[in-house]
């Protein structure tokens, strides 16, 4: 069942993971990779209902560690991406 | 490789009855036992703890996955050994270890005796998610031991679990240890010299795939009553730090710096110190022989060749130290994310650092690490551009080289001198190298989608000496075996070959001998390189490992009368012009001669082409190298 997201502007729903800031906080919706790549970031712990933070940047490149569970975790901005959050208000 | 995905679901394959894992008691004892559990659960700390030295390290039969097996310590009754399964986190088979483990548990892998039973090692702080590798080992039928490590950080940062609630929910007797410190290992003990062992029976659910997997062991661990330790504060602040936008690069170059210059400053005096107690070892040894053939065999030919390579172990150990106290540490993961937009630029990422920084030791444990990258495309990149990474079998050649050609003085204050700055110079080639390779590779041949590159970031610990002494003893054996028996075998042939043919029963002038000559006929290749035939000798050895070399430039120069009494140094000053000796370093720098690395890159690929390829390619490149650095510098230099 593909489901399209909206990214324009105030759509609170169509956030990815990539577009929390520092700090932030959001809870997984949906993962849009298939198969292999979907099984191998679900081991990590991104399943749908995980809370997710940002906890910092990675200097010298675009990489991000997100705290999920009790695991500090890094992921390229495109991986990211496929990961659909709603933000949680703190 | 392909992956078979045949127990893809075994997750939900585990029967709601509990037949299927509470029905194989072992009533003779447990005499195998398999240790699994997900990297960075403390599963090899355990395995040291609970085996001491008593173990060994093994390639399953077909497959470039390792194993170590080991005998568990203390002697009481029936020996159990103790098999150490790859670090996974469930055996989906997604990766080669997840199906070797699962081949092992299941008495699929040829050769390997299915185990009695099964130690399950996971991080107590990160229960949630290490709970989900549970239902596919119990599955397979085996009496199984939960152990949750690392107790003493669940306890110090307010986290909890109910054992009795856990064990009840699984059925299987569930122990919290702490591998590092030994506290509750005896627990452990008591399960593997028991005489019974039966799993209880259960109730698990029927699970479909890993969300679903994922989604038991949340609940189970809240039907534990497991409440989640706290953030690891130290490893928090530590990061605020290491990973700061401008001092995380500063720390991250501070570490390279101090771990090279460790090389040299801690490393170097104990060479020379082990280069003396060698020299007065072997004149002690061969005094009572008579001058002649054999002596000049045994102790000209092969305990100078011998020591010479030994002298460099301070050196390789200081280095395996460093890397061994990164790694432990958690700051190789750190140092890993900072070096992934560049190893990003040319086609990889961040996982292919580790390998490589290892390479600067040894290409062979780094093509090993190598392991950890799942892309299979990827992995071969990393492989085939880690020998150019300069490795500590280079140094010999360089230092003997650079000290004979390179007048000491500064460059840059008292930091950098002109030794060091070509030293410095020589691992920048190396290195730009390996990337040119990874770019050429990554875009042709080796191109691949891009996977997703996630790396889970360890807590900060400090290193165990244990382990630290563990690792370097191993390594320090696995390089005096290699290049021991490599420089024995090539010393005593050199030195036979320098011998003879006997001239009226004297030994013949180093031209007309058998080496001379063949020195002479490969002569005409190398010329255009800057090299005479004593270096062509020396290329021809240093085939099989790269410090050879200068122990043949020993073997060469002390049968020849001319320069028997002169240092080595000197002797080569004498016979290469400053152009031929910077084409000599070039070649070096690039140049594949190591055939234990051929030997591993031809065991990680499982087959002979892509070292074939690798050897080729590193040598055009030497060649085309060394070419260019002698005719430029000729040209300029005159």
């Amino acid at each position: 069942m593909p489901t399209i997201w909206a990214s324009q502007g105030n759509c609170t729903l169509g956030s990815s993971l990539s577009d929390l800031s520092v700090g932030e906080t959001g809870t997984v919706q949906e993962i849009h990779l298939e198969g292999k790549l979907r099984s191998y970031v679900t081991r990590f712990g991104f399943v749908e209902g995980a809370a997710v933070s940002v906890i910092r940047q990675v200097p010298l490149g675009s990489l991000r560690v997100y705290r999920i569970g009790q695991a500090e975790i890094a992921l390229r901005p495109e991986t990211a991406e496929q990961i659909r959050v709603t933000r949680t208000d703190t | 490789m392909t992956f078979p995905f045949q127990r893809q679901a075994s997750c939900h394959e585990v029967t709601s009855n509990g037949n299927n894992h509470g029905s194989s008691p072992s009533t003779a004892g447990i005499r195998t036992c398999a240790i699994i559990g997900p990297p960075n659960s403390g599963k090899s700390t355990l395995f040291n703890r609970l085996t001491a030295l008593r173990q060994k390290v093994a390639n399953y039969p077909g497959v470039t996955v390792e194993h170590r097996t080991g005998m568990l310590a203390g002697n009481t009754g029936r020996e159990v050994m103790l098999v150490d399964l790859p670090g996974v986190y469930d055996l989906t088979a997604y990766s080669e270890d997840e199906r070797v483990a699962a081949e092992v548990l299941h008495g699929e892998m040829p050769g390997v005796a299915r185990p009695d039973a099964v130690l399950i090692v996971m991080d107590a702080t990160n229960l949630e998610r290490h709970l989900s590798i549970v239902p596919d080992v119990l599955r397979t039928g085996l009496p199984v031991l939960l152990i949750l490590n690392m107790a003493d950080l669940l306890e110090k940062r307010g986290g909890q679990v109910n054992l009795v609630k856990l064990a009840g929910q699984l059925g299987v007797p569930v122990a919290l240890v702490s591998a590092a410190s030994g506290k509750g290992i005896d627990a452990i003990e008591n399960f593997l010299r028991a005489d019974t062992h039966k799993n209880g029976r259960h109730e698990l659910p029927v699970l479909h795939g890993p969300i679903a997997c994922q989604r038991w062991a949340r609940q189970l661990a809240g039907a534990s009553d497991y409440r989640a330790p706290l953030p690891a504060e130290w490893t928090r602040r530590l990061d605020g730090v290491l990973l700061h936008r401008v001092w995380g690069p500063l720390v991250f170059l501070l570490v390279l710096v101090v771990l090279f210059q460790a090389v040299f400053t801690i490393g170097q005096p104990l060479s020379n110190g082990l280069q003396n107690v060698l020299n007065n070892l072997g004149n002690l040894l061969f005094s009572w022989m008579r001058v002649g053939l054999l002596k000049s065999i045994l102790f000209d030919g092969v305990w100078r060749g011998l020591s010479s390579i030994l002298v460099f172990l301070p050196q390789i150990l200081v280095l395996f130290l460093f890397i061994t106290i990164l790694e432990d540490s958690g700051y190789l993961a750190r140092a890993a994310l900072m070096a992934d937009r560049t190893m990003q630029r040319v086609g990889l990422n961040g996982k292919s650092f580790v390998p490589l920084l290892s390479a600067y030791a040894c290409a062979v444990p780094a093509i090993m690490a190598a392991r950890t990258i799942e892309n299979r495309r990827d992995r071969l990149a990393t492989i085939l551009i880690a020998p150019f990474m300069t490795c500590s079998a280079r140094l010999p050649i360089y230092t003997l080289v650079i000290a004979a050609f390179i007048p000491e003085g500064a460059v840059f204050g008292p930091l950098l001198g002109y030794r060091g700055a070509a030293m410095l110079g020589l691992y920048v080639i190396g290195f730009l190298a390996a990337l040119f390779t990874a770019a050429i590779l990554k875009s042709s041949i080796l191109k691949s989608s891009p996977m997703p590159f996630i790396l889970e970031l360890p807590e900060y610990r400090w290193p165990t000496l244990r382990s630290m002494a563990i690792r370097s003893a191993d390594r320090a054996w696995v390089f005096t075996k290699n290049a021991g028996s490599v420089i024995v075998i090539v010393a005593t042939v050199l030195a036979l070959m320098a011998n003879l043919p006997l001239v009226g029963g004297a030994p013949p002038g180093l031209h007309q001998s058998v080496i001379g000559r063949l020195g002479h006929s490969i002569e005409p290749i190398i010329e255009p390189l800057g090299f005479n035939w004593r270096v062509g000798i020396g290329l021809v050895t240093s085939v099989f490992a790269r410090e050879v070399i200068v122990g043949t430039f020993g073997t060469l120069y002390g049968a020849d009368p001319a320069a028997r009494n002169l240092t080595l140094q000197t002797a080569l000053h004498k016979d290469l012009t400053a152009a031929g000796a910077a084409a000599l370093l070039v070649f070096f720098a690039f140049a594949m001669q190591c055939t234990s690395t051929l030997a591993v890159v031809k065991r990680e690929t499982n087959s002979w082409s892509w070292p074939a390829a690798q050897f080729l390619y590193m040598g055009a490149l030497a060649y085309i190298g060394a070419l260019a650095t002698n005719l430029l510098l000729s040209h300029f230099c005159h």
